[in-house]
């Protein structure tokens, strides 16, 4: 008897439900770009600006009778998301008849693969033109190549250089992510260090200070081993900007892991910042980290610029400043820039007229000024004034050209994440015989591949 | 004797009460962080809210995503339970019924068994190209993809308990003269219920709670989303945020929990009844 | 036995096996098609060097089945899910039983006592696993601090002896739910009047458990167990959502070696070739497993 009423209510339910998602979801199977009728009228009646846009992109099949386009943007970085929806409702307004859906996911690669696979990639979306990745789905032709486009010219030429994929383009890069160490200022000033360090011995003084006085040096996010590997990634890159050659002589039994200068520099400045960092780094997430460092419990720590727009989330009122890592063995450091955020359209968008005029409204002065000023990282647009304080000293490195393209573009596919094991283990333990036997095996199974 | 009985049973309750805490202080906190705000929770994650918060749940259960998330949930659910009744008893019947005699039933059997241990990931990435190439990457597509994936696990258990129902009363009805459908739908189904309730709990909650599957077949827009993928991407944009964070938990897993409050006694009953007596 | 009525009888035969047919045919389709296709074309990918986005790939027959082995991470990956699952599985059937006989005790409050132990199978694992890595973040070391215990007093995760025991308890605190109904209605198909019997027979209370219990549900125990196994051999989203396989390489199972390798370092061929062999694994354990229960039930 009681099988029955739950059969009964599990009738009723998929009844009510079928009826609502026969409603509201009739456009799901075909990628989601046409409106459904019913309401597709009524935005007519209410807009008859609409059928103007109608005569402009005549012979798009995917538009529906009135020419209202629904594309979607989809961001595989979820902290531009508010700007982003800012952004495209500012398109709609001015190009009526037009609807952008903003999507975004935290898991980026599984989601780019499994639309790739069924070819039906998000009809906008930002990509790492950099990254060997992307590269191949260029070659591939899953995005549309715009070689050539009047807006390119309008982006600065060391991005454009980075996103160069054999000698065509198929991304807007928009800015460059640079990285280095975060300083919350208001910690340092309560314990009186007036100025960012600017060499290593000055950052350990610091460090030593901070200590004495009770307070936390680094904020070191160990559990994550995503972070731990991207920290890994750009501060060998900062030790050694040609870290695929050295890596190679390992790969090559031209070297041991063991001798390998840059590694062992990489231990060492480990195990002097682990001095300085909480007890639970080894439990640290990065969001909990970047909540702590923003809200004054620590005074550094490592991340690009993208971290800002996180700062800020968690305490509008925190005072912080970017500068460079010092090179730890005092040699010179440069700072490792790499393509943050740029923006693709795929081959399969829904109507590539409208896709590339978003690509070019993404450009135009205004529009790349509000996304600089909420994204937080350098603008790659000219005429757009970079006016974030607490970024000045990246400004300064990427106008004076005393930067370098981050090393993973130039890693053969995969090391970050077949090495970021070892170097998350000799975090928590710090034995550096297992960390430089990890790496050793590491990087030959992984120039073996590629 | 009777002391002893006694005693026992104060031990009982004291494990089972054990367990119960076990059991709820994760939920409370969830639930009680979810009502906080992020300064009070950042005092202690323990206390009760004390004034209550109700901004979290309001973002969320304003958002249109979220109720849309919720209906294609229910829908995908019941569409694979509905497919689950029709298809999985009748076939584990036939299976069953003719496994010993024919070798034809006895591998498809094994046929079937072999699903259960086939890893998800060998097949992840040729489904997604199948279900494009059906144009079948929507929730209605997905329920039957998961009526298919459920069919091993649905018929390892029936087949399983077919097993322990002597063949005595359909050999009674066959003699009488019903035909098959008629034995199978007036003795073998009403005898299959509790496990057909197992089955269906089993495999409800599964596609309630399932997240791969989803996550590879339907991410084309927010529109097909189902709850897991609301709240993964949903938690994950405020993933600083505690208390929109743990308000997106509860949320996803409200509507399972009110479902289950009432539905309790059927449920638990169903499951625990069902036994043959032999 | 007349002609005639012979006749009549296989043609009944033949009806019933049509009917057969007729019941098996929907989920055989459904399964071959949305569920043994996949895995073959998975087969087909395993003998390429696809990324699992390129449109172009090439053949390299047995190659990803020989790198395997290349390093040791297959191996300690497979060690560490069979210790897992071996863990798994025998928490979750004595615990399991255990909590099962508890419930079925005459005691008051008996259904809400059942109705609260099934609450954590209503949650998706990704939100269990999700929930404790915060718990274990902010709250396990506050309580591990006051009771002044050296090994809580930090995020068990973070340590590598006890990251997997975390996770194990995480994925038993769900995971028992389920199994524990199972047995609780298997207990009821253990008729009373044995137990009466037994009872003023004066037998103790393990000698009722081990030969009057034990018999009745052990058919419950088989079916617990090859899907207790599947869950252990298949663990991930746990693990995904509290540790990704850390700190180091200490609780990266099979399951989330393959997705590394798949797809966060684009080796998708050679992580369908790494899942295939697992699978291959799993088959041989399960067909003793099936040896040994069919030799039972010949006993």
């Amino acid at each position: 008897m009681k099988f029955k009423k739950l059969s009964v209510v599990m009738a009723a339910l998929l009844a009510a439900s079928s009826l609502l998602v026969a409603c509201g979801g009739g456009n799901s199977g075909d990628s989601g770009t046409t409106e459904k009728e019913p309401e597709t009228t009524e935005a007519a009646e209410e807009e008859p600006a609409a059928a103007e846009a109608d005569a402009e992109d005549d012979g798009q099949e995917e538009a529906s009778a009135d020419g209202e386009v629904t594309l979607e943007l989809l961001l595989t970085k979820t902290e531009i998301v508010d700007v982003m929806e800012q952004i495209a409702a500012k398109f709609c307004e001015e190009n009526p008849g037009v609807k952008i859906d903003v999507t975004s996911t935290s898991d980026g690669a599984t989601l780019v693969r499994t639309r790739a696979a069924s070819n039906e990639l998000p009809d906008i979306m930002n990509t790492y033109p950099a990254e060997d990745f992307y590269k191949d789905m260029f070659r591939d032709g899953y995005f549309e190549d715009i070689t050539g486009a009047d807006y390119l010219s309008k982006v600065n030429s060391t991005a454009m250089e980075m996103s160069n994929c054999d000698g065509n383009y198929y991304a807007v890069p928009m800015s460059l992510s640079t990285y280095g160490i975060y300083a919350n200022m208001d910690v340092l000033e309560a314990n009186g260090i007036t100025e960012t360090p600017s060499t290593w011995e000055e950052l350990i003084a610091d460090c030593e200070t901070l200590k004495a006085n009770g307070v936390t040096g680094f904020l070191l996010p160990n559990k994550d081993v995503g972070n731990v590997a991207q920290r890994f990634e750009r501060t060998v890159g900062i030790i050694n900007n040609d870290t695929y050659s050295e890596f190679k002589q390992v790969a090559d039994g031209e070297m041991e892991a063991k001798d390998s200068p840059t590694l062992q520099t990489w231990c060492d400045y480990n195990e002097q910042l682990l001095n300085y960092t909480t007890d639970d780094h080894m439990g640290m997430d990065y969001d909990i980290a970047a909540a702590e460092f923003s809200n004054g419990n620590g005074a550094f720590m490592l991340s690009g610029t993208w971290m800002l727009a996180t700062v800020q989330k968690n305490n509008p009122d925190a005072n912080v400043e970017l500068f460079a890592f010092p090179h730890p063995r005092g040699e010179t450091t440069k700072v490792p820039v790499n393509i943050d955020t740029s923006f693709s359209i795929s081959s399969t968008c829904a109507n590539k007229e409208i896709g590339l005029k978003f690509l070019e409204f993404m450009t135009r002065e205004d529009i790349a000024q509000m996304y600089c000023d909420a994204d937080g990282n350098v603008s790659t647009i000219e005429g757009v004034e970079y006016s974030i304080p607490q970024h000045a000293n990246m400004k300064t490195a990427v106008d004076e050209g005393n930067i370098f393209l981050t090393a993973v573009n130039f890693w053969p596919t995969g090391l970050r994440e077949e090495i970021r094991d070892g170097c998350q283990m000799f975090l928590g333990d710090g034995d550096r015989d297992a960390f430089f036997e990890s790496s050793q095996e590491a990087i030959e199974t992984i120039y073996a591949d590629n | 004797m009777v002391e002893g009985r006694k005693q026992n049973n104060v031990l009982t309750y004291i494990i089972l009460i054990l367990g119960i805490l076990l059991i709820i202080l994760p939920l409370y906190v969830t639930f009680v962080t979810a009502l906080k705000s992020d300064a009070q929770s950042s005092k202690s994650f323990f206390t009760l809210p004390i004034p209550i918060y109700l901004e979290s749940f309001k973002e969320i259960l304003s958002s249109e995503r979220y109720w849309r998330a919720f209906i294609n949930t229910v829908y995908i659910t019941a569409i694979v339970l509905a497919g689950n009744i029709i298809i999985m008893p009748a076939m584990s019947y036939a299976v069953a019924r003719k496994m010993p005699t024919s070798t034809a039933y006895r591998l498809v059997y094994y046929f079937l068994l072999l699903g259960i241990f086939i890893p998800f990931q060998v097949k992840m990435m040729p489904l997604v190209k199948l279900m494009s190439a059906m144009n079948m990457m929507n929730p209605t597509g997905l329920a039957i993809l998961c009526i298919s994936s459920s069919t091993c696990e649905s018929v390892f258990l029936f087949v399983g308990y077919m097993g322990a129902i002597p063949p005595d009363m359909e050999e009674a009805a066959w003699i009488d003269g019903a035909g098959t459908l008629r034995t199978y739908s007036s003795v073998v189904f009403p005898l299959l219920k509790p496990m057909l309730a197992t089955v269906l709990i089993k495999q409800g909650l599964w596609i309630w709670n399932d997240f791969m599957l989803p996550l590879i077949t339907l991410n084309k827009g927010w529109q097909d989303w189902t709850l897991t993928l609301f709240q993964y991407n949903f938690q994950t944009e405020f993933s600083v945020n505690y208390s929109l964070t743990f308000a997106t938990f509860v949320a996803s897993m409200l509507p399972l929990l009110i479902f289950y409050c009432f539905m309790q006694k059927s449920i638990i009953g169903g499951l625990t009844s069902g036994a043959v007596k032999s | 036995m007349g002609d005639k009525k012979k006749k009549s009888r296989s043609r009944r035969d033949k009806g019933r096996d049509r009917a057969f047919l007729f019941f098996t045919a929907p989920g055989f389709i459904l399964y071959s098609f949305f569920f043994i296709m996949p895995v073959i074309m998975g087969f087909y990918y395993s003998a390429t060097d696809w990324d699992g986005i390129s449109k172009s790939y090439n053949f390299v027959g047995f190659d990803n089945y020989l790198k395997i082995f290349r390093t040791g991470q297959f191996t300690d990956a497979l060690f560490f899910t069979i210790k897992y699952t071996v863990l798994l599985v025998v928490l979750t059937i004595v615990l399991g039983l255990a909590i099962a006989m508890l419930l079925n005790r005459k005691i008051k409050g008996r259904t809400f006592f059942r109705g609260i132990y099934f609450i954590p199978a209503v949650l998706s694992s990704l939100t269990v696993g999700l929930i404790f890595n915060k718990i274990c973040y902010y709250i396990i070391p506050v309580i591990g601090k006051a009771l002044h215990i050296e090994m809580l007093s930090q995020n068990p995760l973070a340590d590598k002896n006890l990251a997997m025991w975390t996770i194990l308890f995480v994925n038993l605190w769900q995971g028992l739910c389920i199994p524990t109904l199972l047995f609780l209605a298997g207990l009821q198909s253990v008729p009373t009047d044995l137990y009466d019997g037994a009872a003023l027979d004066g037998a103790s209370a393990w000698d009722i458990f081990r030969y009057i219990t034990i018999p009745f549900i052990l058919p419950v125990v088989s079916v617990v167990f090859v899907l207790t196994l599947k869950g252990g051999l298949m663990v991930f989203d746990y693990i995904k959502a509290m540790t990704e396989g850390g700190p180091g390489s200490s609780t990266r199972s099979v399951a989330m070696l393959i997705y590394k390798h798949g797809f966060t370092q684009n080796k998708y061929a050679f992580a369908i070739a790494e899942a295939i062999f697992m699978g291959l694994v799993v088959a041989a354990i399960s067909a003793v497993q099936i040896y040994f229960t069919d030799k039972k039930k010949a006993v």
